[in-house]
């Protein structure tokens, strides 16, 4: 996966949507500093100019703001620009989303809270510093957008990054996509029971207002806070039986409901919403919404047993609780409650907000109701327009959670994928003792009937696999193995009932220990498919668990350590550096036999065991000294290994097939075929 | 007659243990009392009275946060608890509670 979409790429002119401005010179100035002069206007594709006809009067200039897309290198950028327009909120934010053959990935966001915006030749010119959810090497980010009247076409925004020191980074030449920040889809159903309209629009000034007249539907407040909302088609009424035969909904019910009627439904991050107009919750008539979905935020519900009716004020509540439990999806909390958010934010009790409650408000709900101007205050909307992705999308972080638990460069769903290939990982053991070695199974399936071409090499050792790790502590890191293998890259047909499986120890590589802390582990692995395409497998969970008694205690000390990790990933090791760690494996297997992470010690030592050693010694004759295999020793190590229930097959049948080639390269046919056929059963029951 | 006071636990409960009194008589106790915050709302019960007027106590462990209040069961039957800035506040209200 790429790195920084910040820093300058070598970026093909095919790859650029639009074609690249030329060299802009544009002194770069923060927030803060005087406006910048000069600079050059990008080029656009056009036809022959027409001759420039002198308009009598100035036409009025068109929006900047808005959404915009480009491409830079194998980043896809989407870029928000709010400097102008409705309520505008001095913002530049933006998404990159890391491209690799037919995947399509999202890698990171970033936001520039202070802008300094100068009208130039070149066009309006907003730059400032960014935060980025990823270390970005250029972060001061530069957007040049030319003006352009309102009946011509908006123009691109050229988007350069630039390092602290000015050193210039990527540049994308986005086009203009939408006047909007966000664009989704409202899926909206009904419940058989509920009687009598569903709410439509409410005129604001139908009561006493504290904005101005004019009528709102929920799709038109969200408009105003410049989310595209788009309504997609509901599926026929919902059956009132869905919520069982007490016919009042609970939130679970509510979520089987979501799952079976939602087109969009998903687990991975998307831009769709999903309402239900259902009559009563099981708390109560006084239940008037839910966000029922807090792990995921993608669907909300609301019950007109409370807010039902067709009068102004009625209608009022029905506008208010729609666009309120819509704002819960965007991950927005209650206006008392921002301080409950992770990272906190600040209470606002006497906002003017969609998010309060208007019984609460200080004076009351009518001083609430005659000073609302139906509007989300400033930092609601900067959050719902350029919050960082996984702070906002459906299916991204959890209610209430804004920061990113994992990063987001090695944790991301694809946002498409169409290699064709299923890659899965599993724990062997989903629950580890501390120190206890983590292997992780991986298999890749086909699921195109008629095949695809893949490499086998499903070991991250080689360069074929990546993995990431999200830790307890919220850090995401890449699994580096201790050694690189470079594997050639020969092709197989994947054939639809064909599978691919391998298992790989990841507790020590070169990042060192990488399950050292008892704690929820997350665990991610790349399959690089030969089209390029970064086949990302399912987030599998790991639980690492405290020692439960003296002797778990004891193991897990001397399993933990540099030099036992490194004898695990290369499978035993005869080297001087390597004598702690040995030492320590060696007290494992003499006062603890039979602990079950005795057996992986019999695996590794069996392993090294059969097989020769080589170490160079200046005393010895040619300055190699050869440890011969021990393959009786082996023997008994790798049966012992085999009755170890904590150890996988796959693996026990690795070493009888380490163990069977060592014996016949030693002449014992015997013992090579015993070996092997121990293999051969081991094998078939893992496929199993 | 029987009055009904309805009593609803609010804001600011993180897993606390609460014990409500009637009267100085424990009337309702829970564990691991938490505000849902999609909804700021925690638990909500209900006591039949035969007086108009009692005595609402509440206890939160840990914390030692304890908060009395006389209630009016007559003219307001809904009471709702929150802790707020380290202290319980107890506040009647004639009108049932929302949520959203």
């Amino acid at each position: 996966m790429p790195n920084d979409p910040t820093s300058l790429m070598l970026a093909t002119e095919e790859q650029n949507l639009l074609p690249e401005s030329p060299a802009a010179d544009v002194p770069l100035h923060l927030a803060g500093s005087e406006p910048t002069t000069g600079g050059a206007e990008p080029a656009e594709t056009a036809p022959a100019p027409l001759p420039q006809i002198p308009l009598p009067i100035h036409l009025p200039l068109r929006n900047v703001s808005g959404s915009y897309q480009g491409v830079s290198g194998s980043f896809e950028l989407d870029l928000r620009v709010d400097v102008d327009g409705q309520r505008p909120m001095h913002r530049l934010s933006g998404d990159f989303i890391a491209v690799s053959g037919s995947t399509h990935t999202y890698f990171g966001s970033f936001i520039v809270t202070s802008v300094s915006v100068a009208n130039t030749a070149a066009g309006e010119v907003i730059s400032g510093l960014g935060s980025f959810t990823f270390a970005a090497g250029a972060p001061v980010v530069q957007v040049t957008i030319p003006r352009r009247n309102i009946f011509q076409p908006a123009a691109p925004a050229t988007v350069r990054f630039f390092t602290t020191s000015n050193a210039p980074g990527a540049t994308y030449v986005c086009g203009y996509a939408s006047a909007y920040f966000r664009m989704l889809t409202l899926q909206t159903e009904t419940v058989s029971n509920v009687p009598g309209p569903v709410f439509g629009s409410y005129n604001t000034a139908s009561l006493p207002s504290g904005g101005s007249a004019r009528n709102l539907s929920v799709v038109s407040a969200y408009a105003e806070a410049g989310v595209q909302m788009s309504p997609v088609a509901s599926g026929p009424i919902i059956n009132l039986a869905e919520a069982g035969p007490d016919h009042l909904w609970s939130d679970a019910e509510l979520l089987a409901s979501m799952q079976a009627h939602f087109a969009h439904f998903s687990t991975a991050p998307h831009w769709d919403m999903w309402q239900c107009v259902c009559w009563e919750h099981e708390i109560g008539p006084g239940l008037y919404g839910i966000m029922f979905d807090s792990q995921r935020r993608q669907g909300c519900a609301v019950f007109y047993d409370g807010i039902g009716g067709i009068t102004a004020d009625k209608l009022r509540l029905q506008l208010y609780t729609h666009v309120h439990e819509l704002g819960h999806c965007f991950n927005l909390m209650h206006s008392w409650q921002k301080s409950l958010a992770n990272p906190p934010g600040v209470n606002n009790p006497s906002a003017l907000s969609w998010m309060n409650y208007p019984w609460n408000f200080p004076g009351g709900a009518n001083a609430f109701w005659n000073a609302f101007p139906f509007q989300y205050v400033d930092e609601e909307l900067i959050h719902i327009r350029h919050a960082f992705r996984n702070n906002v999308i459906p299916s991204g972080n959890p209610f209430t959670t804004g920061a990113e638990e994992i990063d987001p460069a090695v944790m991301a769903d694809p946002i498409q994928d169409l290699s064709g290939l299923d890659f899965g990982i599993s724990p062997v053991q989903p629950t580890c003792m501390l120190g206890e070695p983590v292997v992780l199974n991986l298999r890749l399936r086909s699921f195109d009937r008629r095949g695809r071409m893949v490499h086998g090499n499903l070991h991250p050792k080689t360069s074929g696999v990546s993995i990431a790790i999200g830790r307890p502590d919220g850090r995401a890191v890449r699994f580096e193995p201790l050694v690189d293998h470079l594997m050639s890259a020969e092709l197989q047909n994947l054939g639809a009932d064909d599978q691919l499986s391998e298992t790989a120890y990841i507790g020590y590589g070169k990042g060192g220990l990488y399950f050292d802390q008892p704690g929820n582990y997350k665990i991610r692995a790349i399959y690089h498919a030969p089209d390029g395409s970064a086949v990302m497998s399912n987030v599998t969970t790991l639980r690492v668990r405290y020692p439960s008694n003296t002797e778990d205690n004891d193991v897990a000390d001397l399993m933990i350590g540099d030099e036992q990790g490194a004898l695990l990933a290369l499978m035993g090791s005869d080297a001087q550096a390597l004598a702690a760690g040995r030492t320590a494996l060696q007290t494992v297997l003499d006062r603890h036999a039979k602990h079950p992470m005795a057996g992986y010690v019999r695996f590794v030592m069996g392993i090294n065991a059969a097989r020769s050693f080589k170490t160079i010694d200046n005393a010895a004759p040619g300055r190699l000294k050869v440890r011969q295999p021990d393959l009786a020793t082996a023997a008994t190590l790798l049966a012992g290994a085999a009755e170890s229930a904590r150890l996988d097959n796959l693996s026990k049948a690795q070493g009888f097939e380490r163990l069977a080639r060592a014996n016949q390269a030693h002449g014992d046919t015997g013992a090579a075929t015993q070996a092997r056929q121990r293999s051969v059963s081991l094998r078939a029951t893992h496929l199993r | 007659m029987q009055y009904t006071l309805h009593i609803a636990l609010h804001d600011g409960f993180t897993g606390q243990a609460v014990t409500v009194t009637i009267d100085g008589r424990e009337v309702w106790r829970r564990d691991d009392i938490r505000t849902d915050l999609r909804i700021s709302r925690a638990a909500a019960f209900d006591i039949e009275t035969a007086q108009p007027a009692v005595t609402v106590g509440v206890a939160v462990e840990p914390g030692s946060l304890h908060a009395t209040l006389q209630v009016n069961v007559a003219a307001t039957p809904y009471v709702a608890v929150d802790v707020q800035d380290g202290a319980l506040r107890i506040k009647p209200s004639a009108e049932p509670f929302h949520y959203l």
